[in-house]
């Protein structure tokens, strides 16, 4: 092509985006571990962002406006996360926030960041019950969440834990507050369903042999195990389990577990028959009230190259970004206060389910269980 | 019952941290270089092998040779191109700087691979022997046996050959040795190597069984000092009665006590150690640091 | 020593004026983590810039202090100040625990024995999830208060107040380090880094100075603990991380250790280094390996003895 038709059409495409550019951005902050031992999952979580930021703009932007975020590392550590936080808020002057993937670093950015500076925030992973509700109060106005607390994933698998076999339950938890408070709520659950717990144990996060701990609840007479740790443990504890013979039935929480992941990590020998729960499953849309969306989103999110072992975490970031849309067209603009009251009266699809805030700040995703069978995912 | 599977858990779960320690003692008895990088070592065994058989389709053990050589190929530019300029240092600076290798080749390894932690389908199988109500992994007694079958290998090259000999006369002695004309440079290099070697086998033997990934290193680092301050510096039998006696009291811990003190139980016998007797169990009294 | 002090006063009056300047919370933010990490940094300078002692787990006094403090005042309710106190009265009794664990101990040895208790007492603050939380962390951590009698309440909450907080304990402490470095104990500690064994010849009981500099050091760190929790008003475990013993080391290192401003100088380039280092996204960490390197092997007495010399090269020819 002639050098004069390129330049032009550059100098005609810049123009264009400059206009689009020259449009004061909504800016979107989001604090996720990019680096440290958690950054597999903030990468993916960082995929589900960015497509739900590409979408977003290509259908127009925020209130015709485009869409600009700024990601920063909070290692899924408390003060990196808080520093990150202020950077955003101070420096970037973002306009909502997305922080800071594990329950810690989501409570010390809430207390010292957004609360502070009265910044609408998004949280759509940490699971602790305190994030939303601290001795019975709203901790922080200005914080929604979308991720379910561990009370409610227990409360939805209720009904199917005694019919999958679980009575006999032993608890493998990670030591940080998401798996010491699965533990302590599934087992309210279990005890409520007539079951019994028959030992807990703790396991460290960088731990990586489990031969104690499971040779301890093969000897306890335990029918199950409910386990609640990060993809990669899992896999670990599913070999090691494999190893020894057990045949209890296994059933892990949180959320972010996929078959693939199991398949890929653990081998699908030891991955077979395993029950997951998850709040998205993109395998089967229908179970979205969007399957259109969700198949896209699942088909786009594949065509950029990111793992099939990360789709439990991705959603997380897409949803994010799906909420703070809704939240600001209802609210037709970008101030702060009447975002966060324009919060409380979004009522929308995201790909977890139906996404609602109540008076803490808190929305009900779907809870689903997931089953692991020919190395497939199958609802039971 | 319970006590000897906890027991044989132990012992096998040691017999790694054996060949973790005996490369990292090595390093230390010979060279008196605190190698704070040895964990990334391991963790380079075990990607390279990642890379080379379950990315390129290699065959599973021509794999673990490959990459124990491709690591051997970075320790030694590694102690060509850092530790020589390094060996005038205070013995501070040469930690400081390990440190810093070690954070940078664990970040840098990040990049590479990706955080995402990944998976090595060993060609062993899963299900465990049973032995009168007790199991055994068959890929983790092949741990024991390749590590002792790796520290016999050491030990022949230590004390019959040549070369063997010059590493222990350096060892016992550097002025001496240099004065009786063995060249102390080709002596760290290849000890080096070797050490580095011994570290990447131990990750490409435990590769396959725990995850990969860039931070599996620190874990491999911290134990293996703890074993060889315990064991004694340069002290081979240390290392491997150390790296035992770590695996066997963890499991019994973790199984009697409480799992998540378990790694504390490593620190808590290092700091015991170095309170009454710093030498470690088998090394020589009067050693200078 | 004229152009020194200069130097000093210059630096004192800037950080009096430097809220004036600057209102930008984010900067006011990046003050306070400043001076927080400037007492860590004296504390250390005295232990390995003038005793020559390295040690790699100053986390742990300042995690100690930190702990001490918040369990003080969320479970006994008592004023921020008396668990200040007793944060550095707690971290000077470890201080004189480790050093008399270790004072057989020296260079590798004493190092991997400071890493081995902090990484301890980093499981310890994990697993006695009764007293810690845990994991999950201690919360809601209060600022200091003065009750004022008839005129008010002086609530420390607010970024300016903390930061003159901050910056008066800091010209404390360095006070206290200039004192004690130009006493005979100061000489005492200074021949112990040149010839442990001289020092020892000619009469000088280094177990005595040793444990002393130890406990100092520590209580010091244990206030900027302290100083830590009630600012970010969140902590857990992670206040014994490994990184913070090494970028304290760094700070010491960097700014020239043994010297008085230098701990100033180190805590100011290494707490903005990593946020500077924010830029290289994902190799963020892997610059910092590479900046460590640089310093710890091509600028051992501190980055500020190589640019001085640099200018001086200059101005001779």
């Amino acid at each position: 092509m002639h050098i004069k038709s390129i330049s032009l059409i550059l100098f005609v495409t810049l123009l264009f985006t400059g206009l689009a550019f020259g449009a004061d951005p909504v800016k979107v902050g989001v604090v996720y571990p990019l680096t440290g031992p958690i950054a597999a999952a903030g990468s993916y979580q960082k995929a589900g962002v960015e497509i739900a930021r590409d979408r977003i703009n290509a259908e127009g932007g925020i209130l015709g406006k485009p869409v600009r975020v700024f990601i920063e590392d909070g290692a899924n550590d408390p003060a990196q996360s808080v520093s990150a936080a202020e950077k955003l808020v101070t420096r970037d002057k973002v306009d909502v926030m997305i922080a800071a993937w594990g329950s810690s670093p989501t409570l010390a950015v809430s207390a010292s960041v957004t609360k502070k500076y009265g910044v609408p925030h998004v949280v759509d992973t940490a699971s602790s019950g305190k994030v939303t509700k601290l001795e019975g109060k709203r901790p922080n106005p200005w914080l929604f969440r979308i991720s379910p607390t561990s009370q409610m994933e227990a409360e939805g698998s209720e009904k199917l834990l005694p019919k999958l076999g679980f009575k006999k339950v032993a608890f493998m938890v990670v030591n940080n507050d998401w798996g010491r408070g699965a533990a302590q709520e599934f087992g309210t659950v279990i005890q409520r369903t007539g079951g019994s717990i028959v030992t807990q144990e703790i396991i460290n996060a960088d731990a990586t042999d489990f031969l104690t701990q499971l040779t301890k609840i093969k000897s306890a007479d335990a029918d199950s195990i409910i386990v609640t740790t990060d993809q990669a443990q899992i896999s670990l504890i599913l070999k090691q389990y494999k190893s020894l013979g057990m045949k209890q039935k296994i059933l892990t929480t949180g959320g972010g577990i996929v078959p693939e992941g199991l398949v890929a990590l653990a081998g699908p020998e030891a991955a077979e028959g395993v029950n997951i729960i998850t709040f998205f499953a993109p395998w089967f849309p229908e179970t979205t009230k969007i399957p259109q969306e969700a198949k896209w989103f699942a088909d786009e999110y594949l065509k950029r190259g990111h793992a099939p072992k990360g789709f439990g975490e991705s959603f997380r970031g897409y949803d994010g970004m799906k909420v703070i849309k809704a939240a600001f067209e209802i609210a037709k603009t970008t101030d702060k206060e009447k975002v966060r009251e324009a919060f409380h009266k979004v009522d929308t699809w995201g790909l977890s389910g139906h996404i609602k805030f109540d008076e803490f700040g808190q929305s009900s995703p779907m809870i689903l269980i997931v089953q692991v069978k020919g190395g497939k995912p199958f609802v039971p | 019952m319970i006590f000897v599977q906890y027991v044989i858990n132990g012992i096998v779960i040691g017999g790694a941290y054996a060949l973790i320690g005996i490369g990292l003692t090595m390093v230390f008895g010979i060279m008196r270089v605190v190698n704070f990088a040895h964990g990334e070592m391991y963790m380079l065994g075990a990607y390279f092998l990642f890379t080379f058989f379950t990315k390129m389709g290699v065959n599973f053990y021509l794999s673990m040779l490959l990459a124990i050589a491709a690591v051997m190929g970075v320790g030694g530019i590694y102690e060509k191109a850092i530790l020589k300029p390094l060996r005038r240092r205070s013995i501070e600076t040469v930690m400081l700087s390990m440190i810093g290798f070690s954070l940078f080749i664990q970040n840098i390894a990040m990049l590479i691979w990706t955080p995402v932690p990944e998976s090595i389908t060993s060609p062993f199988p899963l299900t465990a022997y049973t032995l009168g109500g007790l199991y055994f992994l068959p890929q983790r007694i092949m741990v024991i046996f390749v590590a002792l079958f790796l520290v016999l290998l050491t030990h022949l090259l230590l004390k019959k050959t040549k070369i063997g000999k010059a590493m222990r006369a350096t060892f016992q002695d550097l002025e001496a040795a240099s004065l009786m004309g063995i060249k102390i440079d080709r002596i760290y290099s290849f000890t080096f190597v070797i050490g580095v070697g011994l570290a990447a086998s131990a990750g490409t033997l435990l590769g396959p069984i725990f995850t990969v990934h860039p931070y599996i290193g620190n874990l491999a680092n911290l134990k293996a000092f703890a074993i060889v301050i315990i064991g004694g510096l340069g002290s081979f039998t240390g290392a491997i009665t150390a790296g035992f006696l770590l695996g066997v009291f963890e499991s019994l811990g973790a199984g009697y006590v409480s799992s998540g003190y378990q790694d504390a139980i490593g620190f808590i016998l290092l700091i015991i150690i170095l309170i009454y007797r710093p030498t470690g169990l088998f090394g020589k009294v009067g050693q200078r640091r | 020593m004229n152009r020194d002090r200069i130097i000093t006063l210059l630096f004192l009056l800037g950080s009096l004026i430097y809220p004036i300047l600057m209102r930008d919370p984010y900067y006011m933010h990046m003050a306070i983590l400043i001076g927080i990490y400037a007492l860590l940094a004296i504390s250390l300078n005295l232990l390995l810039g003038y005793t020559g002692q390295l040690s790699l787990g100053h986390a742990a006094f300042f995690g100690v202090g930190a702990y001490v403090s918040s369990l003080f005042y969320l479970n006994l309710k008592i004023p921020v100040w008396i668990g200040m106190v007793m944060a550095l009265i707690a971290s000077g009794i470890l201080g004189y625990i480790v050093a008399k664990l270790a004072f057989k101990l020296r260079g590798a040895y004493f190092v991997i024995m400071t890493i081995g208790i902090t990484e301890v007492l980093k499981l310890v603050g994990l697993n006695w999830v009764d007293l810690t939380k845990g994991p999950m962390g201690l919360t809601d951590i209060g600022a200091p208060t003065i009750h004022l009698g008839g005129l008010g309440t002086l609530d420390f909450g607010d970024k300016i107040p903390y930061y003159y907080l901050v910056v008066s304990l800091v010209v404390l402490c360095f006070y206290l380090q200039y004192r004690l470095v130009s006493s005979s104990y100061g000489r005492a500690f200074i021949s112990i880094r040149e010839n442990e064994d001289l020092a020892e010849s000619v009469g000088i009981n280094c177990y005595k100075y040793l444990v002393i500099v130890v406990m100092v050091s520590a209580s010091i760190a244990g206030v900027a603990g302290s100083l830590y929790a009630h600012y970010v008003s969140f902590i857990d475990p992670g206040v014994f991380a490994f990184f913070i013993s090494v970028n304290v080391v760094m700070m010491v290192i960097g700014g020239g250790q043994g010297t008085l401003m230098g701990p100033i100088i180190g805590a100011i380039l290494f707490t903005l280094i990593p946020e500077w280092l924010r830029v290289f996204g994902d190799a963020r960490m892997a610059v910092y390996a590479v900046i460590v390197i640089v310093i710890v092997i091509f600028m051992p007495r501190g980055i500020l003895f190589y640019v001085t010399q640099l200018l001086n090269l200059r101005k001779k020819t």
